[in-house]
């Protein structure tokens, strides 16, 4: 078993093995100061999210055996006890698994005791309503398939910019000090049919809607997006000129209105944007262009969808080194191409005959080996490789680090009630981790049972496997109070994400829009938890800021995280 | 009122077609040139426009955003691709990016000589400006669609000039002078000129009597009629009648509409229109109405049950059968226009426009070869566009409100009123006992929900209750039980108080035929399609006061037996696609 990482501290040089498998040596260009800063980080962050397609994967099979060491009380309701416990290593033979997790396992060779003191499950956070299909668990939940009357109605709240925009346009997150630095503000890599990412139509504008940020690149042409084409001496870009051409129209028309006046001042900004990336100097030596590339694609059983995913993560692991960029998010799609057992099964649709049939045994199975094996394969190599890296400020890229990896459904797909996740990463200094945290509220009476409401004439339990049959679950706490705890960590400041109010002018608070549903049982089982009966607001709609304490205080980091 | 608009991403690119053809002289090596991998690589960071409902313009007046805030929550479906005018980052960096790419392709050692000339070619090329400016003056017109450094615009020459010598010339290439072009070239094609269309000419007369309101000059106009009939740049001719100023004698100018209207890209872009229109590709159907979604056909628990597979019959859906009925729609939009059918037709047409197997067998007609004479529907049983497969299908069950409420808003453009939130959980049970119209009926028949959906609503949808959720006519409804046994056969009753005016609690109607009669004469059809013709023309709401005269001449075109055909035409002849307002 291996005792760590494999760390090379010589003085300010940063080793990583590198795509192409050598080491690439990285000078730390002094010069270039890292802003202290008074709260949160330490030293500038990075932030990465990995999304995957569907869930489905049983609770008894993700979330790990632990035994609680914390408890505390959620602030301001009467018997909801959350838990937490440290997350331990378990050898067999050289396979390691967290706590007995049958995806949480891997290689003990890779999945090392100091990794696992690195890592945080969580467990109970929820999306109270009907969302079903959606990419929108970074914070825009409008981004939903409309599968039912919740998401129609949330949808038709307004969208909002996901939490790496959010971070990607922050002035806190990346200071002019940074941006010196800074080729990409985010990395947002696309392998699903739908974006994850969002910004801010109107830069400044919380409810003039939104727009995906998305792109169709190759993980080469990604990587030559951050670091250019080749080594060769860069011209001056002409971006300068191009901006000062629109500034001498402004400012020589007379027959340009105000609104046309604010519409090319808006152009002009994101072209000096522009200028300020393609202007930033590498805080390193331009790594080697990779010899690979992922235009081969990724379907078909491993390795070739590894291996995907591997080359993106590899642009992303290189970025965050460099501090090329500190933010990234890889929509991944669906885990198929992970999955021997369906490749050879002589079945095409993963998505009817897999995702959607999440309760029989052996479409489980082959969910359950696409979830290890993307673990494994794409999350924990990334992380392996972050926590191969130093910073010289101190700790590895991943101590400064939080990535996440997310699932689009919890155990049941369509359903995000406790939804199953899991990070790596000390967010430079603000996270505990090697901790499993529970934040359901167990034992209560009003709870789901996960057969309970989803039937269709087709019978959804149809065939179900007998080892789930009774299995019930608890409402917890709200996604909202997640994505607010990954900001905070972030050391991004809640003037900076809470900008939106209720029907009443009160600031919701979290990330997100808050809604309690009513479509598919959710009105009866978790509306209760979320929305106690003392609530004047009605089940379907938006609460108020303050209609119950999960509301209020959903902009506070989730327990037992923060420092 | 006015704001300055950008390209759409369907303009952007079929301008830099045009523009690469132009200045080479050869469709191949501009399809070269745009089928390149550097290209093509960078053309993935392009970010495409999505159908956005108009927001209310920047420094607007109280009175028109307060117009356009009540219109967009009136009629809050779809949008107009034109009318995404967002300034994102990404967008922005993709026209650098992508124009970068394509000036570096154009520059290449293949494509210098026929883009630059062969002056460009050699160790001095660099330094030639004599070069540089007979390069300037051919494209700069082009890019730019204006004359290049008239004395309107004597820094043009300077700008772009600046940007040659701004690295100047790289010895170590085989050709020095191509990266300063290709600079060049980056800088014209990130331009305000080019990316937004920039009517500010200060020879632009005003207009007496109208303050801040200003004629546009014949390039500017140009512009204008060219990308919204085109979505394209103005051809050789077109700019010529701007060149020599012909193009403001109104005989010119109609002979232009009428020939950029006849030719094919003029038949594309009205397609446009419709797709946008119709909302064919959102996932929820045309404006909402339900639809036969892809995820309806996704959902495996909807489409792979027992009961709806009893239901479908020989007719299980695919995602092509969704296309299919979208390209049905979109051929009788087409071919009306095209061929000087009249709002009656729309309504009212038996025609089935249905070219594929799938399709057709729902209807039960031969499918149409898309030359002949259309086959036709039995007398009365499908009038008109809206009772086609596209506006009616919904998947097992049908959705009379969904159906009611795009008819009311889409066709007839009243306003309905915010649902109230309770609305948001309720749905339409489909049981083994009643029709979908009882169930319906039951549902809404209280307070508040029957102060909208007994009159104004639910009729309009139970109007075409005789098609099921395949878009099948019918005269019963089979009600299936979860095995697929058929539990209820119930009779289908349309009759309906269709409230088409909306004061009217009097008129019945037997069916559709008689509700799409009732919307024809009404003549409100006709005042709706301009109304949301003038939204795809201008990106925005009209307001009603403001636009009154533009939206009376647009609606007279068609009132009367006029043709739509015309209907597309008569804004462009419209004072307010010839001015510009300035506030």
């Amino acid at each position: 078993m291996s005792s760590g990482p494999k760390v090379i501290k010589v003085g300010r040089r940063h080793f990583l093995v590198g795509v192409g498998g050598f080491a690439l040596a990285i000078p730390y260009l002094s010069s270039l100061e890292r802003v202290a800063r008074a709260n949160g980080p330490t030293v500038p962050p990075r932030y990465f999210y990995l999304g995957t397609d569907h869930g489905g994967c049983w609770d008894s099979s993700y979330f790990p055996q632990v035994t609680a060491t914390q408890t505390t009380t959620v602030p301001g309701v009467s018997g909801h006890t959350v838990s937490a416990g440290p997350l331990a290593l378990t050898l067999t033979g050289s396979t390691g698994s967290v706590g007995g997790s049958q995806v949480l396992t891997a290689s003990s060779a890779t999945l090392t005791n100091t990794l696992v003191g690195k890592m945080n499950v969580l467990r109970g956070l929820d999306v109270p309503w009907y969302l079903a299909h959606n990419t929108g668990l970074l914070g825009n939940f409008a981004r939903n398939d409309g599968n039912g009357s919740d998401g129609v109605a949330v949808a038709a709240l307004g969208g909002r910019p996901t939490i790496d925009q959010i971070m990607a346009s922050s002035p806190t997150f990346y200071t002019t000090a940074n941006l010196a630095t800074t080729k990409a503000t985010s990395v947002i890599i696309n392998g699903g049919t739908q974006p994850h990412s969002y910004a801010l139509t109107t830069p400044g504008n919380p409810t003039g809607g939104v727009t995906p940020v998305s792109n169709n690149l190759s993980s080469l042409a990604l990587f030559q997006s951050i670091f250019g084409a080749s080594n060769a001496p860069v011209r001056k870009p002409v971006v300068d000129l191009v901006n000062a051409n629109y500034k001498s129209l402004v400012q020589s028309n007379t027959r340009l209105s105000s609104a046309d006046v604010t519409r090319l001042n808006q152009h002009m900004q994101m072209l000096s944007n522009l200028e300020t990336e393609l202007t930033a100097t590498l805080a390193c030596a331009r790594p080697s262009t990779p010899m690979d590339n992922s235009a081969y694609g990724r379907y078909g059983s491993t390795p070739n969808a590894a291996k995907w995913g591997q080359l993106f993560v590899d642009v992303i692991a290189l970025a965050f080194a460099c501090n090329a960029s500190r933010v990234g998010v890889f929509g991944f799609g669906d885990t198929s191409g992970f999955s021997p057992g369906f490749a050879s099964s002589g079945l095409t649709d993963w998505h009817q005959d897999v995702a959607h049939k999440w309760y029989i045994d052996q479409p489980q199975g082959w969910l359950l080996e696409s979830y290890q094996a993307i673990f494994e394969q794409v999350f924990l190599y990334l992380a392996a490789q972050l926590d191969g890296m130093m910073d010289a400020e101190g700790g590895t890229v991943l101590d400064n680090s939080l990535i996440v990896w997310g699932q689009e459904c919890s155990m049941e797909t369509h359903s995000q009630t406790g939804i199953q996740t899991v990070t790596f990463g000390g967010g430079a200094g603000t996270l505990n981790t090697g901790l499993y945290c529970d934040y359901r509220q167990n034992g209560q009476t009003t709870n789901r049972s996960q057969f309970s409401p989803y039937n269709d004439a087709g019978g959804e339990t149809a065939g179900a496997s007998a080892s789930i049959a009774s299995y019930v679950t608890y409402p917890g706490l709200l996604w909202e109070q997640w994505l607010a705890t990954q900001l905070l960590a972030m050391g991004v400041p809640t003037t900076e994400w809470e900008l939106w109010q209720d029907s009443m002018g009160n600031t919701q608070h979290g990330y997100g829009t808050p809604f309690v549903g009513a479509d598919q049982n959710y009105g009866s089982n978790y509306a209760p938890h979320y929305l106690p009966s003392t609530s004047t607001w009605t089940v379907g709609a938006s609460p108020l800021a303050n209609a119950s304490p999960y509301f209020a205080n959903a902009s506070s980091p989730l327990p037992f995280l923060m420092k | 009122m006015d704001q300055i608009r950008a390209l759409t991403s369907r303009q952007y690119l079929n301008t830099i077609s045009d523009v690469i053809t132009a200045v080479t002289g050869s469709t191949s090596t501009g399809q070269a040139v745009l089928t390149d991998p550097t290209v093509v690589a960078a053309k993935a960071l392009l970010q495409t426009n999505t159908p956005t409902i108009p927001l209310p313009l920047v420094n607007a007046t109280m009175e028109s955003t307060e117009n356009a805030v009540t219109l967009g929550i009136a009629f809050p479906d779809g949008g107009w691709l034109r009318a995404d005018q967002s300034i994102q980052q990404s967008r922005v960096n993709g026209f650098y990016y992508f124009g970068v790419a394509l000036a570096q392709v154009l520059t290449s050692p293949a494509n210098l000589a026929s883009v630059v000339g062969s002056c460009a070619i050699g160790a001095n090329a660099g330094t030639d400006t004599a070069c540089l400016t007979t390069f300037l003056d051919k494209i700069g017109p082009l890019v730019l669609r204006r004359p290049f450094n008239d004395v309107n615009h004597p820094s043009d020459l300077a700008t772009y000039t600046a940007m040659f010598t701004l690295n100047g010339p790289d010895t170590t290439q085989q050709n020095p002078a191509a990266p300063a072009y290709q600079d060049v070239l980056t800088g014209l094609l990130n331009a305000p000129e080019f990316l937004y269309f920039v009517e500010s000419d200060p020879n632009d007369p005003p207009v007496a009597n109208l303050a801040g309101v200003y004629q546009l000059s014949a390039y500017e106009l140009a512009s204008r009629l060219s990308y919204h009939l085109w979505d394209t740049m103005p051809d050789a001719t077109l700019m010529a009648t701007a060149a020599d100023g012909s193009l403001l004698q109104p005989t010119v100018y109609q002979q232009q509409v009428d020939r950029l209207f006849a030719d094919p890209r003029g038949a594309a872009t009205l397609n446009q229109f419709f797709i946008d229109y119709f909302q064919t590709e959102s996932i929820g159907g045309p404006r909402g109405t339900g639809g036969l979604n892809y995820h309806f056909l996704a959902d495996p628990n909807s489409l792979a049950s027992v009961q709806f597979q009893a239901f479908a019959g020989p007719n299980v859906p695919d995602a092509s059968l969704y296309a299919n009925m979208v390209s049905e729609a979109l051929a009788m939009a087409n071919y009306f226009s095209a061929n000087g059918g009249t709002i009656t037709d729309l309504l009212t047409s038996n025609f089935s426009f249905a070219q594929t197997a799938d399709l057709a067998q729902i209807y039960g007609l031969a499918p149409w070869d898309g030359m002949s004479t259309p086959p036709s529907f039995p007398a009365n049983q499908r009038p008109g566009l809206f009772t086609r497969a596209l506006f009616t299908a919904a998947g097992i069950d049908t959705s009379p409100i969904l159906k009611g409420v795009y008819l009311r808003r889409y066709v007839l453009c009243d306003i309905l009123g915010t649902p109230p939130a309770l609305a948001n959980g309720a749905s339409v049970p489909l049981t083994t006992n009643e029709t979908t119209r009882d169930a319906t009926t039951a549902l809404t028949s209280g307070v508040p929900c029957n102060g909208c959906h007994t009159n104004y609503i639910n009729p309009l949808g139970f109007a075409t209750e005789s098609f099921d959720g395949l878009g099948r006519f019918r005269t019963q409804q089979n009600l299936y039980t979860t095995t697929g046994a058929v539990a209820a056969q119930l009779p289908i009753n349309t009759e309906v108080t269709p409230y088409v005016m909306l004061e009217d609690s009097t008129t019945t109607a037997a069916g559709a035929a008689d509700v799409m009669n009732l919307i024809n004469t009404s003549q409100k059809a006709g005042a709706c399609l301009a109304r949301n013709y003038f939204r795809y023309t201008f990106a925005r709401f009209e307001d009603l006061t403001l636009d009154a005269c533009t939206l009376e001449s647009m609606v007279t075109t068609v009132s009367k037996g006029g043709q739509v055909g015309d209907l597309w035409k008569s804004v462009t002849q419209s004072p307010l696609f010839m001015r510009r307002t300035i506030q």
